[in-house]
């Protein structure tokens, strides 16, 4: 053995750990022929003496009885804590399990209700009803189960119909008085504006005279559109417009639709009654 | 259950929350827990510290051991070793070898065993000088030397508490031995001229 080889192996040496006879054998030869190595292995058995001193002497030392005795309470603490949460755990697990089987029962009733409830009129006239709750998109789509069918659901959404057409009757009423009004103004689009009038259809309570231009100039130009504006003035009017008074009812207020173009200027006007 | 029960089968009671079984491994591995943060700090508070703070992540923790990395002795060691290097970096505690403090005075007189005065003196130099220089070496160098010569882990586990490899753990050994060997010569050379100063003094 070298002193390489030696040097390799010294601690295992000092320490006296398991090794192999043999190996440990030519060491010590090895130390007794080779001085540095022997002073080595001196200095490191000295100081193996010294750790095993050291460690001997501490081998009493250990922790204060209050550390074991704040682990065990803290222990405690904890399983305590842990069973606290375990309980307020598998409670909350079941107030989740019935909030949501409450809300699928609530879901499903409303469900049902709102196909029951589902009106005729919708699907017939396109309007939806005012007063209908919605959820979802299922009460609003035209499946098969909400769209009309039969005379019990025609009856059952009679008032609500009623008003519908009133106001659907209204509104073409409106459109096609416009379009008279225009042609009259216009007589180029006089044709398309009596095609119109033709189709329209005619349910007024009203007796009105014809529409009676407001303004004579040639310069202004082609009125594109407007609006009828239904508005009230007294009946001295009608003398400006060349029209009988009754001179009884002279103080009494009269209706009139006036057409407003586009550009804001009023064209013409007929007093109704 | 075997009549005393392994460490790993403590662990287990422990995660099943058994107050009698954190005890029982409380109780056997506390002082060498205890003994590794006092060798490594020098402080009996922060070895105190240490090793409730060990057991507290024991209990805490207990699922998180793994059996195929070591014994649970080294996870007791390893956990211990973490916290004292970490309360190194915070606290910056180095107990340096030739100021000792009242502290380590009074651990040192705690060392030395009464009986005969002259070899207990002997022997108590020697403790403490031993002591100081463990304390004195760099902390990767101290820990091995604290794991392996004074509580005699394995290399193995002394290679899975620290978390390296076995042959880190030897060549690691090798070269602390060799400063803690160049620290006592030069401390006993100190104390030999100090010895024959006040002779050339008379002379």
């Amino acid at each position: 053995m070298n002193c390489h080889s030696f040097e390799s192996i010294i601690n295992d040496l000092a320490r006296d750990q398991i090794m192999d006879a043999e190996a440990k054998a030519s060491a010590h030869a090895h130390a007794k022929e080779c001085e540095r190595c022997s002073a080595r292995l001196a200095d490191e058995m000295m100081l193996t003496a010294g750790l095993k001193r050291l460690a001997a002497k501490m081998e009493s030392e250990q922790a204060a009885p209050s550390v074991e005795a704040a682990l065990v309470a803290a222990f405690r603490r904890r399983q305590a804590e842990a069973a606290v949460t375990t309980r307020a755990g598998g409670w909350l697990r079941w107030a989740v399990a019935a909030s949501i089987a409450l809300i699928i029962v609530v879901v499903a009733l409303v469900m049902l209700r709102v196909e029951k409830q589902s009106p005729p009129a919708r699907a017939k006239e396109g309007v939806a009803p005012q007063s209908q709750p919605q959820i979802g998109n299922q009460s609003t789509e035209p499946t098969p189960e909400n769209s009309l069918s039969g005379d019990k659901q025609m009856t059952a959404n009679a008032t609500g119909n009623q008003a519908a057409l009133k106001q659907t009757q209204r509104v073409n009423r409106r459109k096609n008085e416009t379009a008279k009004a225009t042609a009259q103004l216009n007589p180029q689009n006089k044709d398309d504006a009596l095609s119109k009038d033709k189709d329209a259809m005619p349910v007024t309570a009203e007796i009105a005279t014809d529409f009676i231009p407001l303004i004579q100039s040639g310069n202004l130009t082609r009125m594109e559109g407007g609006q009828v504006v239904r508005v009230e003035m007294p009946r001295s009017a009608l003398a400006q417009f060349g029209l009988p008074i009754n001179l009884e009812r002279a103080g009494e207020r009269i209706k009139a639709d006036v057409v407003v173009g586009n550009d804001g200027l009023a064209r013409a006007i007929r007093f109704v009654r | 259950m075997p009549a005393t029960p392994s460490d790993g089968d403590l662990l287990r009671l422990i995660g099943n929350g058994d107050e009698a079984a954190f005890t029982e491994l409380y109780r056997r591995r506390q002082s060498g827990v205890y003994r590794f943060a006092l060798q490594m700090s020098g402080s009996r508070a922060i070895a105190e510290d240490i090793t409730q703070e060990v057991f507290m992540i024991l209990m805490r923790d207990a699922g998180r051991f793994d059996p195929a990395r070591g014994s649970v002795a080294a996870y007791l060691y390893g956990i211990a070793r973490n916290l004292v290097l970490r309360r190194f970096e915070r606290e910056r505690v180095y107990v340096p070898m030739t100021e000792a403090t009242e502290e380590a005075d009074a651990l040192a007189t705690n060392l030395i065993a009464p009986g005969d005065p002259l070899g207990d003196l002997t022997r108590g130099e020697m403790v403490e000088t031993v002591r100081n220089a463990v304390l004195a070496l760099p902390a990767h160098y101290r820990e091995v030397i604290v794991l392996c010569e004074l509580n005699e882990l394995s290399y193995a586990d002394a290679a899975a508490a620290i978390g390296c490899a076995v042959g880190t753990v030897r060549s690691r050994l090798h070269r602390a031995r060799a400063l803690l060997v160049e620290k006592l010569r030069a401390t006993n050379e100190d104390r030999a001229s100090q010895a024959i100063s006040p002779a050339r003094c008379f002379a």
